[in-house]
């Protein structure tokens, strides 16, 4: 259901978060470090489980999870809403995945004058774990009247 | 709370998109990233409502959100644990925060998008930093700021006991330049109409630009003076700078004024001075750096803004009620007697140019012309604020004629354009005209003369 259109868009050097229901039973929150379509049409996306332990400690397969996508240049921006598949630390490929989102989206955010300082607070690849996600909507979510409308149908 | 609210001043300045998210009825979580989280006190933030409508029936149903902040200057970052109070689509809140968004958005260039919903409260149960990587660095302490309010304090009771309204304006931004130490200051007030703010005085710019011009609504100082709320903006390095909506004439000579700029201005504050409902102007200040202006700041300024107000008020009054007393000699002689030099009135918009150069218009404009036509006429050279109160020719609204501050505006002009004719102030409610030749006042070209 994710259209190459779409995919192209979440696997770029844009900005992502996903929240789930967090230990508390509230929603948390944790960037997301990079993403990536699989071989059965599921979203991948990479965090870090040491800095968003409410959102990610707890996860289980089958639990919803959301994830928005927002390009910084522009504010374009995507949510994708799923359930987890499945969620287990990085493999060495997941890590080569993420590590060069952090470049290309590092760079894109200095050019607009944001501090590397500023960055590292929030993109660190310590106890990187991978999501997958199968989606089952997702939605525009760029600012103005148009947000909120799905674009993708469920499968 | 391990962390307490008033410390993370710098997560609330609309820099850096926070993040919010909702669970649904059935658990299903929501995820949107949010362009304002407005600090209210120590237990309690409001959230600008845009578009999002999947988080605000969230919010409704559950009553609960999480929201990230981030820490303009530092990155690092905060999660706030929220209980929704209520929506507010009017009233003082709402009004501040639509102002704030207005002139954020309008500045990257969203102003249309950007347009708010509600203002919508929040309790915060619990504020937990995120855990950062050492290498970003020590987590920034409480906001270290000068001491604001003793400043304030100082800088308004200056004001208050000054005399002379023209002299009160020079006080007041050679107090925000030395109390305050800001570098880029400038004080505007509404034209005649009150569709334009006019630049009366300022510090730190090049040029003085006496008589530059804004339109209302335009930039931060038109929101501040439209909506009679303080705008603050504290990093426009990701946004064009606002548009100074410098207006045009409308004749062959140009009645332009550019507004004076700091060129690469990172931070702005407008404040609007209000007395009794009324806007008097606006105050503004801009600097090179990010995050020039607090929290801190802006409350103070406030202070100052309506001091200035009160006293301007207080001048218009007093020049309304109290006999003329004269306080010095008579105006200087004339001087350079014979060198004539052409004055120019376009009766549309009342604009003067002496030999070709705009120098003023609306009242300002009326005021010079006339004060000139009776000295060719008669040799007058004193001039009541009565009398010209009382003037048909000069079409002065019978009540806020504003009339001190236009006559501010034509001293500072004239003086600024180093022009051939003064005026000079000889004592409450009464001035001089000073004049370096032989004005010689011509009708302008039928073409552009106007009604």
């Amino acid at each position: 259901m994710i259209d190459d259109a779409l995919g192209a868009f979440l696997e770029g050097p844009v900005m992502m978060v996903a929240a789930a229901r967090g230990l508390d039973g509230r929603a948390a929150i944790a960037r997301g470090l990079g993403a990536r379509r699989n071989a059965a049409d599921g979203v991948e996306m990479f965090a870090s489980r040491w800095q968003w332990p409410e959102a990610l400690a707890g996860l289980a397969p089958g639990d919803a999870v959301a994830m928005t996508f927002c390009r910084p240049t522009d504010y374009s921006a995507y949510q994708v809403k799923g359930d987890l598949i499945g969620v287990g630390p990085a493999a060495d490929e997941d890590v080569r995945v993420a590590e060069g989102y952090l470049r290309e989206v590092s760079a894109i955010l200095v050019g607009l004058g944001v501090q590397p300082r500023q960055i590292a607070c929030w993109l660190t690849l310590r106890d990187l774990v991978r999501l997958t996600v199968r989606p089952r909507v997702a939605f525009l979510q760029t600012p103005g009247p148009t947000a909120g409308a799905a674009v993708a149908a469920p499968a | 709370m391990s962390v307490a609210l008033r410390d993370l001043r710098g997560c609330f300045e609309g820099v850096i998109p926070s993040i919010i998210a909702t669970l649904g009825p059935d658990g299903e979580p929501n995820v949107s990233y949010l362009s304002h989280v407005h600090f209210i006190d120590d237990t309690h933030v409001a959230l600008s409502n845009q578009y999002f409508s999947k988080t605000a029936a969230n919010v409704r149903a559950s009553g609960l959100a999480t929201v990230l902040v981030v820490d303009a200057l530092s990155g690092h970052q905060f999660e706030l644990s929220l209980r929704f109070i209520g929506a507010f689509q009017d009233g003082e809140l709402f009004a501040r925060m639509a102002a704030q968004l207005r002139a954020t958005s309008t500045h990257e260039g969203m102003g249309e998008v950007m347009k708010l919903r509600s203002a919508d409260l929040y309790e915060v149960e619990a504020c937990r930093a995120v855990a950062t990587p050492a290498e970003a660095g020590p987590a920034p302490g409480p906001p270290q700021h000068p001491d604001r309010l003793a400043a304030a304090a100082r800088l308004t009771a200056s004001i208050a006991a000054e005399q002379d309204a023209d002299a009160m304006l020079d006080q007041a931004l050679d107090g925000l330049v030395e109390m305050f130490g800001f570098t880029g200051a400038m004080v505007l007030t509404p034209d005649e109409a009150g569709a334009r703010l006019v630049l009366l005085a300022s510090r730190g710019y090049v040029a003085a630009s006496i008589g530059a011009e804004v339109t209302l609504g335009a930039g931060a100082i038109g929101i501040a003076a439209e909506t009679r709320r303080a705008v603050r903006l504290s990093d426009m390095s990701r946004g064009r700078r606002f548009e100074t909506a410098v207006l045009s004439g409308r004749t062959g000579e140009s009645s332009e004024i550019p507004l004076p700029s700091l060129g690469r201005a990172q931070s702005q504050l407008a404040v609007p001075m209000v007395s009794r409902d009324q806007l008097y102007g606006v105050l503004f200040l801009e600097s090179e750096r990010r995050f020039a202006f607090s929290h801190e700041d802006e409350d103070a300024l406030v202070l100052v803004a309506g001091q200035i107000a009160a006293n301007l008020r207080l001048f218009e009054l007093e020049g309304r009620d109290q006999e003329p007393q004269r306080a010095t000699a008579r105006p200087s002689p004339q001087i350079g007697q014979g060198r004539p030099f052409a004055v120019r009135r376009y009766a549309f918009d009342d604009s003067v140019f002496i030999d070709g150069a705009y120098i003023v218009k609306g009242v300002a404009g009326r005021l010079l012309f006339h004060f000139l036509a009776d000295f060719v006429e008669t040799g007058r050279r004193e001039f009541t604020n009565r009398e010209m109160r009382l003037d048909p020719r000069l079409r002065l609204p019978e009540l806020k004629d504003n009339l001190e501050t236009r006559l501010i505006l034509l001293r500072r002009r004239l003086e600024e354009r180093q022009a051939p004719v003064r005026i000079v102030r000889l004592g409450r409610g009464l001035i001089g005209l000073e004049v370096a030749g032989s004005p010689m006042l011509e009708a302008p070209p039928p073409e552009a003369a106007g009604s």
